[in-house]
């Protein structure tokens, strides 16, 4: 058991999350920000470190723990390492429901509501698109892996399409706002954002470790993880719900955001073997680590312009990623 | 410069409006049917894009669909004699199956100062064999009068946001349309550091100094109103949105380089100095 290395991977994504909050476009020196943070100076440097960066930096890091928990849940649920949440339609039915907003209704949208709007639609597309990916796999009030797989194809096409029909009616300035939502960002993090979120990744952050014993079983097959007293529908149906409420949360915070879902477990397993107890807990830990440093980089690296974050976890985790997989094929042969 | 620039088209070799008939003149551009209509061949115009705005009447024309997206048979279906269009409209390879098919286009370069405007309504009349003297003349003075009213002194500190959606507001650095209208106003763009409308990292723009914010009318209206658009987290903490020092104008008007330019211009540098500038003159095309 691995399990040992859990508190160990703890303690570095909160030393790195720490860190994280001195660096930015505006420069602030490992002293100040521990004045800032407990109040000290709460002038420039407080408003900044509690305006901007450390919502953000708690958004990256919510949002990359429910995107690396959700893999690693996919991942078991399909019993696939290619797995990830979008194959349930949740990104791209939060990217229509974003890019609707983002072109078609938000005129017709009453004032007040209007600077939450493009957040709720992408967040109601994501579950409602993951609902009818259920309907759809349902054969005799059982739900298939199989059927699962396939219906999230096709209305992963179809709200693809939907998306692209949005961006065809679009000027060119929604056309930006949609770009940019799609490449993901956690600059608009605000407390109650954050606390929203929070709302919608916790029932899976919390289920976490009733659904390890199931996934573990699930290795063996459907029928013996039955046998073995596990509930396989409700296990399927629980899962893949507080996934589509969790990554549609992180979604509609942060818009897409790829490659850490899928990425995350996989580094997980890397370093501590494929026991979800260990694997589910350890990504949570492991996305939260790798999207609050990506953020780090994205709000630096071009200052004083801003990368969008999805940008930075696809450009710089797919080598990172690729070189570790060769690493460990070499060494397992 | 324009003008050779124009004829160099190939198209131009004899006056275009030799027809015998009233010619039909597609146009894309919100700023080109401006000129145009300034120019008095408002009753040529068969057909207009999405962006052609203003005067409001153009709106009950045939539609060409929005001015990067044309499609070449769309444009055809209007039959039209020529199309003018805007240095962006497009896209490429739908303006070369127009020009394949024997249309001629008539292509209006980027505007970025007064000159380039003058030059390019003037370009656009002798073309289209409408006299542009009258309408040069005025603007020529509209500019010249804004010229003179401008205080000198340091000018205010800006900042352009096309929108401020979801993630970093997207500001507008050196060579956007913005920074071109900030300049004619006298206005100095805070951002220097890059060129085009990009995300803007919330923490640098605290660092800017900004006295202003300025933003199109809609980016607004879409956050729910200037209250809920300075409220955004990522712009929140400016002293010029806590102070509420937004302008918002109508995107067309501010950035749709027209002859309306000049009065956009005095009115931003109006509001931004805090001191009302004298009126420019009425015009017909306003």
């Amino acid at each position: 058991m691995t399990l040992w290395r859990l508190p160990l991977l703890a303690a570095l994504t909160l030393m790195i999350l720490a860190l994280l909050l001195g660096v930015g476009a505006v420069p602030i020196p490992p002293w100040r920000v521990v004045g800032a943070v407990f109040g000290a100076g709460l002038g420039a440097d407080g408003a900044i470190i509690w305006g901007l960066r450390l919502p953000r930096t708690l958004l990256a890091a919510l949002a990359g723990a429910a995107l690396g928990l959700s893999g690693a849940v996919m991942q078991g649920l399909f019993r696939n390492p290619l797995a990830d949440p979008g194959l349930l339609g949740v990104s791209a039915g939060g990217a229509f429901g974003a890019v609707t907003m983002i072109v078609l209704l938000l005129p017709h949208v009453p004032a007040p509501l209007r600077p939450h709007a493009v957040a709720m639609a992408a967040f109601a597309g994501a579950l409602l698109v993951t609902a009818l990916v259920l309907l759809l796999a349902l054969r005799e009030r059982q739900v298939g892996v199989a059927g699962l797989l396939l219906a999230g194809i096709v209305l992963n096409a179809f709200a693809g399409a939907g998306t692209s029909a949005m961006i065809y009616a679009a000027d060119d300035m929604q056309l930006r706002d949609v770009t940019f939502w799609t490449m993901g960002s956690a600059a608009g993090a605000t407390w109650p954002v954050l606390g929203a979120t929070l709302l919608a990744g916790l029932p899976l952050l919390l289920a976490a470790p009733l659904l390890a014993r199931g996934l573990d079983a699930l290795i063996l097959g459907e029928r013996e993880a039955a046998s073995l007293g596990i509930r396989v529908e409700w296990l399927k149906w629980g899962a893949v719900g507080l996934v589509a409420l969790a990554v549609g949360g992180a979604v509609a915070a942060t818009g897409l955001i790829g490659f850490v879902g899928m990425v995350a477990p996989h580094l997980v397993r890397l370093a501590g073997g494929a026991g979800h107890r260990w694997v589910l807990p350890a990504s949570a830990l492991m996305g939260a680590l790798l999207l609050a440093a990506a953020d780090g980089l994205a709000r630096t690296a071009v200052a004083p312009a801003e990368l969008p974050i999805g940008l930075v976890t696809a450009l710089l985790g797919a080598p990172v990623f690729l070189f570790l997989l060769l690493r460990s094929e070499r060494a397992t042969r | 410069m324009i003008t050779r620039r124009l004829l160099a088209s190939g198209l131009l070799a004899a006056p275009v409006l030799a027809h015998a008939t009233t010619p039909r003149i597609a146009v894309a551009g919100g700023g080109v049917a401006e000129m145009l209509c300034a120019l008095g061949l408002e009753g040529r115009i068969c057909g207009v894009d999405s962006t052609a705005l203003h005067p409001t009447r153009l709106r009950a024309l045939p539609q060409l669909g929005y001015q990067r997206a044309l499609s070449a048979e769309g444009v055809l279906s209007l039959r039209p004699d020529m199309l003018v269009h805007a240095h962006e409209a497009g896209p490429p390879s739908v303006l070369a199956q127009l020009r394949a098919a024997g249309l001629p286009l008539i292509g209006v370069p980027r505007v970025t100062d007064a000159e380039g405007l003058i030059a390019a309504i003037t370009a656009l009349g002798e073309t289209l064999g409408a006299d542009p003297d009258p309408v040069v003349a005025a603007m020529a003075a509209d500019f010249a009068a804004l010229d003179t009213m401008l205080p000198s002194g340091p000018p205010p500190r800006a900042l352009f946001l096309l929108s401020a959606g979801n993630g970093a507001p997207q500001a507008s650095g050196r060579g956007t349309a913005a920074a071109a209208m900030f300049r004619l106003a006298r206005i100095r763009n805070v951002i220097e550091g890059y060129e085009g409308y990009r995300p803007l990292s919330p923490e640098a723009a605290l660092t800017l100094g900004a006295d202003w914010l300025v933003a199109p009318q809609h980016s607004v209206e879409a956050r729910g109103g200037p209250s809920a658009f300075l409220a955004q987290p990522q712009l929140a903490l400016l002293p010029a949105a806590r102070a509420g020092r937004l302008y918002t104008q109508d995107s067309l008007y501010l950035l749709g380089f027209g002859p309306r330019s000049a009065h956009a211009a005095r009115d931003m540098a109006s509001a931004l100095r805090g001191v009302p500038l004298p009126p420019l003159p009425e015009r017909p095309w306003l």
